[in-house]
């Protein structure tokens, strides 16, 4: 009977394993659920808060996102980690077709990147309502004013986490990969928005800063997901091209 | 660089497990492989050797499509790495270097790559069991020794239940018992009707278990034969002097007796008796002025073979 390649299914299995086989995703896990969590704490008790006004809602309900940059560690550790140990020959020995691996691994940080996001999602929301309800400010859970900044937090989820495989996969040195990964989000970036102050919403980190607060020159929430759509197939472009090239060790 | 006709997705087995044609690998100004090319039999077991920095390893990765080569072809069962519908049910490998998350446990590593391949979960015990791992089975490779390390290589290596196995230096690491469970089971492998390349430093390491060998340095060939071939060589060399030396050559070579010039009037010759070479010499009428034999064992054979100076010799 001839012979068919393994199903995708099963790379995806492989790939989710692999995640929760690496210590390193625990350790990115619990730093993004925990700094989310007292970032929105530390939101919400800030003097002259008035939970009555949605702005301070989604002001809190987007803490989380200062913290995106671990998504992105997440991603490239994920992928730049088969370099490192060298788990990347019998990956592609299993795999030899090398595109269906690069695929399978932005897709498997794409779901664990909006799984982590959702849970972060959910400890804020936790937070949040139980601290307006307390305070004497019903909030909905489905007013815009909740379910924008949720939705703004799980595309950024995901996206980062599949940026960073991008990452890893281009750079390959595990220590690198986190160089340009924080390098760019936290300084570079930074910069860009003190000197180009105009730029700095079409940048990848600044595409989805402070969506939801008002009174800023910020991007609309579809335009900011599409936009972060279109950086992280150009990059998934690049790292495919790139590895289909060079040579694995 | 020519492509392969794909034999195999008729489900047709190609004869040949391992074809390298004409292999050239560089790295900026630095030549790795030059013009490698060999073929294995089916069902043998093939000593790869080399001394460190022959181009074992880079030739090897070349084969499994983890380095592309600057030049030529390289074909498993027909195919190009890249193009194996069944890749680890054709051709498992070990590579020296270490390939393990040192968190993952041993099983959890062999199930991912199982994950992959769309092989069942019950074939991770099977294989673990058959390489001896079976109690180490959930502890973290961290902790493993290197010949543990080694068995979980050659675990992942048969997860598919290839028909060829490609094994860099598998001996590193094991105990003496663990090298004669090592040579058994190759045995028994290419017994079955597989084909194994095991690639080492030293002769004497795989002497014992190799029934053909392909001896390479500064990325050439400089040997293809079977061990017997090369036994044979190594136990009897034959200096001829004779004023008549380039005509006892041709009479030689038209016998298939391979015969080298090692001076002015003198040949060297390996594959006959010092007999034989002097009734060969009779005749044709040709006068020998002397005649000297001497025997060397396989370990300087290989050394000779693999010495800058040798004459690179082309592949049979």
């Amino acid at each position: 009977m001839k012979p068919k390649r393994a199903p995708i299914g099963g790379l995806l299995r492989s790939e989710a394993r692999k995640a929760a086989t690496t210590p390193v995703t625990y350790g990115l896990l619990a730093a993004i659920l925990g700094m989310t969590a007292l970032n929105t704490a530390l939101s919400l008790s800030e003097p002259h808060t008035n939970l009555a006004a949605g702005d301070a809602v989604r002001h809190a309900l987007s803490a989380g996102r200062d913290f995106t940059v671990l998504f992105v560690a997440l991603g490239a550790v994920g992928a730049a980690g088969e370099f490192r140990h060298g788990t990347a020959i019998p990956t592609f020995l299993a795999t030899p077709v090398r595109h269906r691996v690069v695929w399978a691994k932005i897709a498997t940080y794409l779901v664990l990147g909006l799984l982590v996001a959702l849970t972060a999602a959910g400890l804020q929301l936790a937070t949040v309502l139980p601290w307006a309800a307390a305070d004497g400010h019903g909030v909905a859970p489905w007013s815009s004013d909740v379910l924008s900044p949720v939705i703004a937090s799980l595309a950024a989820g995901a996206s980062y986490a599949a940026l960073g495989v991008c990452i890893g996969l281009l750079v390959r040195n595990q220590l690198v990969a986190l160089a340009v990964a924080v390098g760019w989000f936290t300084v570079v970036e930074s910069a860009l928005a003190i000197l180009v102050p105009g730029v700095s919403r079409f940048l990848p980190g600044g595409a989805f800063s402070g969506v939801d607060t008002t009174g800023l020159d910020l991007l609309p929430l579809h335009a900011a997901v599409l936009l972060l759509a279109a950086y992280v197939a150009a990059i998934s472009i690049l790292a495919l091209r790139t590895t289909l090239r060079r040579d694995i060790a | 660089m020519t492509q392969a006709t794909p034999t195999d997705r008729d489900g047709e087995r190609s004869p040949v497990p391992v074809r390298l044609d004409h292999i050239t690998k560089r790295y900026g100004s630095i030549t790795a492989v030059d013009d490698l090319s060999f073929e294995i039999r089916a069902g043998a077991v093939t000593g790869f050797l080399g001394p460190n920095g022959a181009g074992k390893t880079t030739t090897l990765r070349v084969l499994l499509g983890l380095a592309e080569p600057t030049a030529g072809t390289a074909i498993i069962h027909g195919c190009r790495n890249a193009e194996l519908d069944d890749p680890l049910g054709t051709v498992g490998a070990l590579l020296e270097t270490a390939t393990f998350h040192p968190w993952r446990s041993a099983r959890n590593h062999l199930r991912i790559l199982a994950s992959a391949a769309g092989i069942a979960g019950e074939r991770v015990d099977d294989v673990l069991r058959r390489v001896g791992l079976a109690e180490a089975a959930d502890r973290r490779v961290g902790g493993f020794s290197l010949g543990m390390r080694q068995r979980l290589g050659l675990a992942a290596a048969l997860l598919g239940r290839p028909r060829l196995l490609v094994l860099d230096e598998p001996a590193n690491g094991l105990d003496p018992e663990g090298i004669r469970w090592l040579r058994d089971f190759l045995r028994g492998y290419a017994a079955d009707g597989n084909s194994v390349l095991i690639s080492s430093h030293l002769l004497s390491e795989v002497a014992q278990t190799v029934d053909d060998v392909v001896i390479i340095a500064g990325g050439q060939t400089r040997a293809q034969c079977s061990l017997h071939e090369l036994e044979t060589r190594a136990t009897e060399t034959v200096e001829v002097r004779s004023a008549q030396a380039t005509e006892l050559h041709g009479r030689l070579a038209a016998l298939g007796i391979d015969a080298t010039g090692c001076g002015p009037g003198r040949l060297s010759v390996t594959g006959a008796t010092a007999e034989a070479v002097g009734q060969i010499a009779a005749l044709g009428g040709i006068a020998l002025s002397g005649m000297t034999t001497t025997r060397s064992g396989l370990e300087a054979l290989f050394l000779e073979l693999t010495s800058p100076t040798a004459n690179i010799e082309e592949a049979a």
